[in-house]
């Protein structure tokens, strides 16, 4: 019975959390979808698809701040409007269709230095966001493939793809710095 | 210290990442929302406070879970002038899944809001109000003793819709309750569960109690005076 006390004093605490995310960010999530998709039915569609999202990592976001949970309910409005932007367009992105690129290239950073963090994060917003997006999914919010795939309606392959792309254009845009 | 581009992204992630969202989106107008955006996310919020929703939010276990059970409720003739109302449910597919969504065909015979409160009249004395939860459209409350826990629900058919119950291993059985078609079974936490439609509310009592108290609890729901 211990279980069953410890999970109802946990999912309450969860349920506080669920309703403050709510209550907090509904209109902010609201204003990203209808940018995307410029429609009030789909963007609240996307909205409550976000929340279903959130419902389900709670456990991952439970111990960020308001802020990094708003950012993360951001990521994940954006995506689900675009993926029903692309759905009412009929428009298929299919990344398993994208140029096959190497990963290989062995170079060795600084992770120390917090000017180079800092250029690297520069780049990382410059990404398009369907990858920079992924990338924070994975190394923000610790989240593994599947969840990342789940949240933002993608497959697992589409998640390796875009990350492996992300890390060739950041080590890209790094190789043409140090050229110059 | 050095690493791979992978490591160095992570670092910057960890570090900077807090400024990946441009704040101004923080300067928004207010929307308001439809009633059926609402009505759904009361729906998932409710869901949230139930306490089998650990068991199924997860992704994988969610790929577990399948809608199996389907109710189907039809209303009801007045019976008599006391218009008193039978409903009338079914089950329908089998249960595969750890957990099963309940389905309800929803009518316009059920009152969409809480308009009548109902209570259980059952000697709780040795208990006490631990929590209690309400609005419109639900309410919930839950008594303790010592290790016990009992736990009763008043819904609207509509907010009954989609609730997603712990069946696993669980051997459902049809009974009634008052007359009115009730489901029962014993879940695997050892609670008894009971699940019934007066043709007004869906009731919902859970507690780890005897199979027989948790039916004479149910039977002594009524509605206040």
């Amino acid at each position: 019975m211990l279980g069953a006390y410890l999970t109802l004093i946990d999912n309450e605490s969860d349920k506080k959390l669920f309703e403050a995310f709510y209550t907090g960010y509904k209109s902010m999530m609201y204003n990203v979808a209808f940018d995307i998709i410029h429609d009030v039915h789909l963007a609240e569609d996307a909205v409550m698809n976000s929340f279903f999202i959130l419902a389900r990592n709670m456990e991952k976001v439970s111990d960020q701040t308001m802020s990094e949970v708003r950012n993360f309910l951001v990521v994940v409005v954006r995506n689900q409007a675009i993926k029903i932007y692309n759905k009412q367009k009929d428009i298929t992105y299919c990344d398993d269709a994208l140029d096959d690129v190497s990963d290989n290239i062995n170079v060795v950073y600084e992770l120390e230095n917090k000017e180079l963090q800092r250029k690297v994060f520069g780049y990382i917003k410059e990404l398009d966001s369907s990858y920079s997006d992924v990338l924070m999914m994975k190394y923000f919010y610790g989240m593994k493939t599947a969840e990342i795939a789940k949240s933002l309606g993608l497959t697992a392959e589409g998640v390796h793809t875009r990350l492996r792309r992300a890390t060739v254009k950041i080590r890209q845009k790094l190789a043409e710095e140090a050229m110059t | 210290m050095n690493g791979n581009i992978q490591e160095l992204m992570k670092c910057s992630i960890e570090n900077f990442g807090d400024s990946y969202i441009d704040t101004s989106l923080l300067s928004y107008e207010p929307h308001e929302f439809s009633a059926r955006f609402e009505r759904k996310m009361r729906k998932l919020i409710k869901k949230q406070r139930r306490f089998y929703f650990p068991l199924v939010k997860t992704p994988l276990r969610l790929s577990f879970t399948v809608i199996a059970m389907v109710i189907l409720m039809t209303v009801t003739t007045m019976m008599s002038v006391g218009a008193v109302r039978e409903a009338v449910f079914r089950f329908f597919s089998d249960i595969f899944g750890s957990t099963s969504t309940v389905h309800v065909t929803v009518d316009n015979q059920h009152p969409e809001t809480i308009e009548e409160i109902y209570d259980i009249t059952y000697d709780l004395s040795d208990f006490t109000l631990d929590s209690k939860d309400e609005n419109e459209w639900f309410r919930r409350i839950e008594y303790i003793y010592e290790d016990k826990v009992l736990v009763f629900y008043q819904d609207t058919q509509d907010m009954f819709e989609g609730s997603v119950i712990n069946t696993e291993d669980a051997d459902i059985k049809e009974t009634e309750v008052n007359g009115f078609p009730a489901t029962y079974f014993l879940d695997n936490h050892g609670n008894n569960k009971i699940i019934w439609d007066n043709g007004k509310y869906i009731f919902t009592i859970l507690a780890n109690l005897p199979k027989e108290e948790v039916f004479e609890i149910a039977k002594s729901v009524k509605a206040s005076e």
